[in-house]
């Protein structure tokens, strides 16, 4: 006989867990207890928000469900930001938190919170576990779940007393789930209508989302437009899908997006969207695509295809294996003239990479920083208008872009960025952030110190919430309110109080050797930009 | 101890899983959920069917009574109580087993309210009780698919 804290411990190294990250306290006591006889790594966050963030950059990274675990109550409803945050982004993760013993459930009784409930609109799935036997089926289908079909959060709430009792551990047997069977390939009759449309089409243009990457699809979907000739755009979500220089990508769309992108779209008269919901961000739609232009959806989640744009044809399954089953079929679409229309168009496009009066020129910046990482760096970009800086004049070759694109949760690029490095130590790894952003996340800089952890923050310093105040500016006469950060430390101190070394820019010109000098730099660094207060998003 | 709770409630959205949730951190499964209009369109009458504890129940019941969209609960006695369940049932019915299983469906009160050549599809009305014992009387013969409502249940 075996306690539930040992099964779980068991069943999280069956599972091939690595790292946790988490926080305890009293009611997940004894599953700590336990894990510290484990060779799964505990990474002891300073914010359980952070816990989730961290698990879920590491997700994204590892490409396996990242694992998160906090106490009861306040342990789990901080969590909760962080659930969410992944389940808009389809990102993996499996969350254990402490419950309160079962015999006082629904009492209120101290630190009980209906987590389950409370969690429900965010988790793919949850679990309020009542019967140790059960923890190992329970642990399985989790990862299952997590990580199957469309990725998402599932959430295993664990009380007390189910963590302390004894059972024979009987191994989980193959996961059979009635209702959940997602599917992958996609339908042959289907994939016979999208290869029609597209042999047919002579505008047609790929919106690639996140769905690229949680298929693993890069490859497929580098040959699918190389061989066509489809210019590709993405959402915010599909940065880096294909190389952001490779001669077919128009960039960005939607509302913070590339003009020459938007026009692809409005221009277009087949769009194929895959891996995207096309959200009301990325697409001021429908009025951006005209109601002639056939709309080809695939996902493996029917419950998106036409849930933001009717479609044409919709083709449920992997990425991964749709795009195979294309190109078995051979498409071909005469699309020179559309494609050298569009390049034409993104040649000209002006970037205005000049330098400023005041402060850095921040799109020169995170330009230059993308251009002078490895190529296969990591970039985290938080929210705000460093995000739309970021998102609009990063250069992605064969590393990833990580961003908080369907919540838009601050705080996210750190702790996103020191799971990616844990996830793949070998890569480097950058969070670029607002100074708001920073104060939701500065306490990370102790897990950063505890643990070691190689990554590089840049904090984008225009002593304002800026994406606010520019929206206040815009649509609200120039009334500022409450985006005035006065009061913020300084962010290079405050590195230098956790003996993180650091420096502050204030010129274009010093940028290149501050970038070199944050690069050669062994271990964490932080690079503050001095920013002008109005300088625009776009 | 099964309870039976009934309920009058705001006709909103929302309420049902205010309710059902009140359980669920209890941990107890609910064994029937019945919703539904009344004659004043503004409430719906729940009946609810649920096994666990009294003192538990009771509790529960006095957390839905502070509910605003509740207008009243009430746990209703076995003894001071009508109720009924609406059975649907498909059985496997070739030529040789039909008449037979008529007769035990007459036997039953139960109507048979479609035929073709491999199946009948009863219909019964009739206390929780008596549609249990309905079902293991029809499973031998074979049951295809079957579909009951919740007690609903009204009292006296
Ligand atoms: C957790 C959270 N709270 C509030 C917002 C709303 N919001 C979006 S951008 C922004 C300002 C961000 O300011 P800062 O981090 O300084 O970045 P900047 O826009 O100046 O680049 C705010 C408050 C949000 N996205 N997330």
């Amino acid at each position: 006989m075996i306690t539930g804290a040992e099964a779980i411990v068991r069943c999280l190294e069956n599972e091939g867990v690595e790292i946790i990250f988490g926080y305890p306290g009293a009611t997940i006591a004894p599953l700590f207890d336990k894990l510290s006889k484990s060779s799964i790594r505990h990474i002891l966050v300073r914010h359980e928000q952070h816990a989730g963030h961290e698990a879920s950059g590491y997700a994204r990274i590892r490409k396996r469900p990242g694992v998160c675990m906090t106490t009861s109550g306040p342990g789990a409803t901080n969590l909760i930001t962080a659930l969410a945050t992944a389940y808009m982004d389809s990102v993996p993760l499996v969350a254990i938190t402490g419950q309160v013993s079962s015999d006082l459930l629904g009492r209120d009784v101290f630190q009980e919170a209906d987590m389950t409930g409370a969690a429900e609109p965010f988790t793919k799935y949850s679990y309020l576990v009542k019967d140790a036997e059960d923890l190992p089926r329970i642990i399985k289908e989790a990862f299952h779940i997590a990580s199957t079909g469309r990725p998402g959060p599932v959430l295993i709430d664990i009380p007390v007393n189910v963590q302390q009792e004894k059972l024979d551990f009987i191994p989980a047997g193959p996961v059979d789930l009635r209702g959940y069977k997602p599917t992958i390939r996609g339908h042959a009759g289907q994939i016979k209508r999208v290869i029609r449309a597209i042999n047919g089409a002579e505008r047609p243009v790929v919106c690639a989302g996140g769905g690229i990457f949680a298929a693993d699809a890069q490859e497929e979907l580098k040959r699918f437009i190389e061989t066509v000739n489809i210019p590709v755009i993405s959402t915010m979500m599909g940065i880096g899908a294909v190389p952001t220089a490779h001669p077919l990508y128009m960039g960005m769309l939607g509302m913070h997006g590339k003009s020459v992108a938007n026009q692809a779209l409005s221009d277009s008269d087949l769009l194929i969207i895959i891996g995207a919901r096309v959200s009301d961000r990325a697409v001021l739609l429908p009025a951006n695509v005209s109601a002639s232009t056939k709309i080809v959806h695939i996902d493996i989640d029917p419950a998106e295809i036409g849930k933001n744009l009717s479609t044409f044809v919709p083709v449920v399954g992997d990425a991964k294996e749709i795009l195979t089953q294309i190109m078995e079929a051979e498409p071909a679409a005469k699309t020179d003239e559309w494609v050298g229309l569009l390049k034409a168009k993104r040649e000209k496009l002006k970037l205005d990479y000049a330098p400023r009066k005041h402060g850095i020129n921040p799109k020169a910046f995170v330009n230059m920083l993308s251009c002078m990482l490895p190529e296969d760096h990591i970039y985290c970009a938080d929210v705000g208008q460093n995000q739309i800086w970021s998102a609009a004049n990063c250069e992605v070759k064969t590393g990833r872009f990580l961003t908080s694109g369907g919540m838009g949760t601050m705080g996210y690029s750190i702790p996103a960025a020191i799971g990616a490095k844990l996830a793949d130590p070998e890569k480097t790894v950058v969070a670029v952030c607002g100074d708001g952003s920073f104060q939701m996340q500065m306490m990370e800089l102790a897990t950063i110190c505890q643990h070691d952890v190689d990554i590089k923050i840049v904090v984008m310093k225009n002593d304002k919430l800026g994406l606010v105040k520019e929206i206040q500016k815009k649509s609200y006469k120039n009334n500022e309110m409450a985006v005035d950060l006065t009061g913020s430390p300084n962010v290079v101190a405050i590195a230098g109080a956790y003996g993180i070394p650091g420096r502050s820019i204030a010129s274009l010109d010093d940028a290149e050797e501050a970038i070199a000098e944050m690069l050669d730099h062994k271990g964490v660094y932080l690079l503050e930009c001095i920013v002008d207060e109005n300088e625009p998003s776009l | 101890m099964k309870h039976v709770l009934t309920a009058l409630v705001n006709n909103q959205p929302g309420v049902t899983s205010r309710v059902s949730g009140l359980f669920r951190r209890r941990g107890y499964n609910i064994d029937s959920f019945i919703g539904s209009s009344t004659e004043d369109e503004r409430f719906s009458r729940l009946t609810i069917v649920v096994r666990g504890d009294d003192i538990v129940i009771a509790q529960v019941i006095s957390q839905l009574e502070k509910l605003e969209d509740i207008i009243s609960i009430e746990d209703i006695q076995a003894e001071s109580m009508i109720s009924k369940v609406l059975l649907f049932m498909k059985v496997k019915a070739d030529v040789n087993d039909r008449v037979g299983i008529i007769v035990v469906a007459n036997a039953c009160n139960a109507r048979v309210i479609e035929m073709s050549k491999d199946y009948l599809i009863l219909e019964a009305l009739e206390t929780e009780e008596r549609i249990s014992e309905m079902i293991e009387i029809f499973k031998p013969y074979g049951i295809i698919e079957l579909v009951k409502t919740g007690v609903v249940a009204m009292k006296r």
